[in-house]
């Protein structure tokens, strides 16, 4: 089943259209239709779903066998030219290891035509974005793993690109650099820029965006915001988790709501009454209105279904 | 894609653009030379194509000097025509000698011009910006041409124009045709060398790896073609780039004898069929090294 919630009518900067590819007699990407906004997108799925395939697809790297792939409206793989809107950091973790930093950065820059002083401004604000502007003089060699992340992503967006495709890009950075880099990738989303994101580090990817579009088996499975696409799986209830006293009275109530499918009271537990329901937003306007009448307050509500974590485990690990 | 709640700060507005656009050729061959100029091997070998220039201009200079300011006659008491004979000697030798020299220099600079970019995964960010196939591939090639432009095509023009520049008068007429073969010689060498390196490196894995192996296949091809030419196999001698080189600027560099120097002179000359076979030979070494360049970039690289 694929789930799909209706998207804003807003400006298309990449679209794919009935897009198959094949290698060889396995189907790396199936029939997939998607069509990406501003804003910062998570391309989640197992190892193997077809991301990475979509994201060359995207790039111009690879031409579709079916369909169509439009980069900010123009075929990339026929027409190059586009890919000067286009910024790609790809997975993998191999330069020329001798250069500096900067100078690979600039290098790349150079190649959308851009003249030496220019290439040269440019790279320096990238670098300085992604917090590199002191360590630039370093060769790729001796920096770290967190550097060469910050390194790619500056050569993916020196050239101040509308549409970015990042290809796991927190891989291998420390906690701080993580959470810098999540900022980044948030303001690029912010600036109106279309920042694709594929990684398997799901609160991660929660901590950049709610927009996310799940693959399986090269098939779109799901594609938009978490919170209403969790809403979409309806035989997949909620549990929520409530801090509540008295927790066999206020089960007995709640279980007289028609939302509510069932409720058990948890012995030596923070939160002592788990309750399941197929309604989440119902649930969390009418469960403390109904303690409230019972002359409680809820202390605690929370629900480990509602994340996408949980959302990840049902779409992809359920045929 | 946007949400419906979703709220942002400017909207996208790229950033004003000054000056004109490079063609992206031009920064691939420039990122290749700079990677290349990082190794110390690089300035060495380059010092000894500078050594052979040297010495070479140092024999062309001495001669010509001698005759100018001399009595008539060459420094071993050779007549003025045989001095003409002696430059072309210099020329000719320049370019057997330093097409070896060069071998070696465009091996070291160039032979990770394509093996490295796969090693590193290069094509991924290369062909993500706005460039095709066909700037990659004049990109190399141009990269790697620098070498052999700059350690035999502009010296040999050089060679050249200072023979021409100190040279008695008597002799200035006749040496005058020399500069044309010359340069073809080097545009040769260049041609054969640039794409026979890129060729190689498309086909490697590593960049010392292709270096190596090419200059031991430029030893070895050489030597087993002299053993074999040696013992009676006359069409061997094509199978070597350095030799074959030789017939053909033998051949260019002797007027009276080539079809070039007849049309330039206007005096009828019989073909040279090894010469021809030669050049042949040339073009299909450069042939097979573009063929293995394209092949690769075809098989790695789409678009």
């Amino acid at each position: 089943m694929t789930v799909a919630l209706d998207k804003a009518g807003g400006e298309t900067m990449l679209e794919a259209h009935g897009v198959s590819k094949m290698y060889g007699q396995v189907r790396a990407v199936n029939e997939i239709d998607l069509r990406l906004g501003p804003g910062v997108t998570g391309l989640l799925g197992p190892n193997g779903s077809g991301k990475s395939t979509l994201l060359k697809l995207f790039a111009g790297q690879l031409l579709p066998d079916t369909g169509h792939v439009r980069l900010l409206g123009a075929d990339p793989f026929h027409e190059p030219r586009v890919l000067r809107g286009l910024g790609l950091c790809p997975e993998q973790d191999k330069f020329y290891e001798d250069m500096s930093g900067h100078d690979f950065v600039r290098a790349l820059t150079r190649l959308h035509g851009l003249p030496k002083s220019e290439a040269e401004q440019k790279t320096y604000a990238a670098m300085k974005r992604v917090g590199m502007e002191r360590f630039g003089f370093k060769k790729m060699k001796e920096m770290s793993r967190g550097m060469r992340q910050r390194t790619k992503i500056a050569q993916a967006i020196a050239h101040d690109p509308p549409v970015v495709l990042l290809d796991e890009p927190l891989t291998g950075a420390d906690p701080v650099a993580r959470a810098d880099l999540i900022a980044l990738i948030r303001s690029l989303g912010e600036e109106g820029r279309c920042v694709v994101v594929s990684s398997h580090v799901l609160h991660e990817v929660e901590a950049m965006t709610h927009d996310v579009v799940f693959i399986r088996y090269g098939r779109l499975r799901a594609h938009g915001d978490i919170l209403r696409l969790r809403t979409k799986l309806a035989d997949r209830p909620y549990r929520i988790l409530l801090d509540v006293d008295e927790p066999r009275r206020v089960a007995a109530r709640l279980m007289a709501l028609p939302f509510v499918q069932a409720a058990k009271v948890l012995d030596d537990e923070p939160s002592p009454l788990e309750v399941t329901t197929t309604d989440l937003d119902t649930a969390g306007r009418e469960i403390p209105r109904v303690v409230a009448e019972l002359g409680g307050v809820v202390r605690g509500f929370t629900s480990p279904d509602a994340d996408l974590e949980s959302l990840y485990r049902y779409l992809i690990s359920r045929r | 894609m946007s949400s419906h709640d979703q709220v942002f700060d400017i909207g996208y507005r790229p950033m004003p653009e000054r000056g004109r656009r490079q063609p992206p050729a031009v920064a691939i061959a420039r990122t290749m030379l700079l990677l290349a100029w990082r190794q110390r091997a690089t300035k060495i070998v380059l010092l000894i194509c500078l050594a052979v220039l040297g010495g070479h201009g140092v024999w062309l200079v001495g001669q010509l000097l001698f005759e100018r300011f001399g009595s008539g006659v060459g420094p071993s008491g050779l007549p003025v025509t045989e001095l003409v004979g002696s430059t072309r000697e210099v020329l000719a030798n320049f370019l057997r000698v330093q097409f070896f020299t060069t071998a070696i220099a465009i091996a070291v600079i160039a032979g990770g011009a394509v093996a490295e970019d796969r090693a590193a995964g290069a094509f991924d960010l290369y062909f993500a910006r706005p460039l095709t196939r066909a700037d990659y591939v004049i990109g190399k090639l141009g990269g790697a041409a620098i070498v052999p432009i700059v350690t035999i095509l502009l010296p040999v023009v050089l060679l050249w124009l200072t023979a021409l520049g100190i040279a008695p008068a008597a002799l200035r007429s006749e040496l005058w045709w020399l500069g044309v073969p010359s340069l073809a010689g080097g545009v040769l060498s260049v041609a054969v060398l640039a794409t026979t390196i890129i060729g190689a490196s498309a086909i490697g894995q590593k960049a010392r790896t292709v270096s190596v192996a090419y200059i031991a296949a430029v030893i070895v091809l050489s030597g087993i073609v002299e053993g074999m030419t040696g013992a009676g196999y006359a069409f061997a001698g094509y199978l070597s780039p350095e030799r074959s080189l030789h017939t053909v600027v033998d051949w260019l560099l002797a007027p009276q004898q080539s079809m070039l120097g007849s049309q330039v002179s206007g005096r009828y000359t019989p073909i040279n069929h090894s010469a021809l076979a030669s050049l042949t030979a040339l073009l299909a070494w450069a042939g097979a090294g573009f063929g293995l360049f394209w092949w690769r970039l075809r098989s790695e690289v789409v678009g």
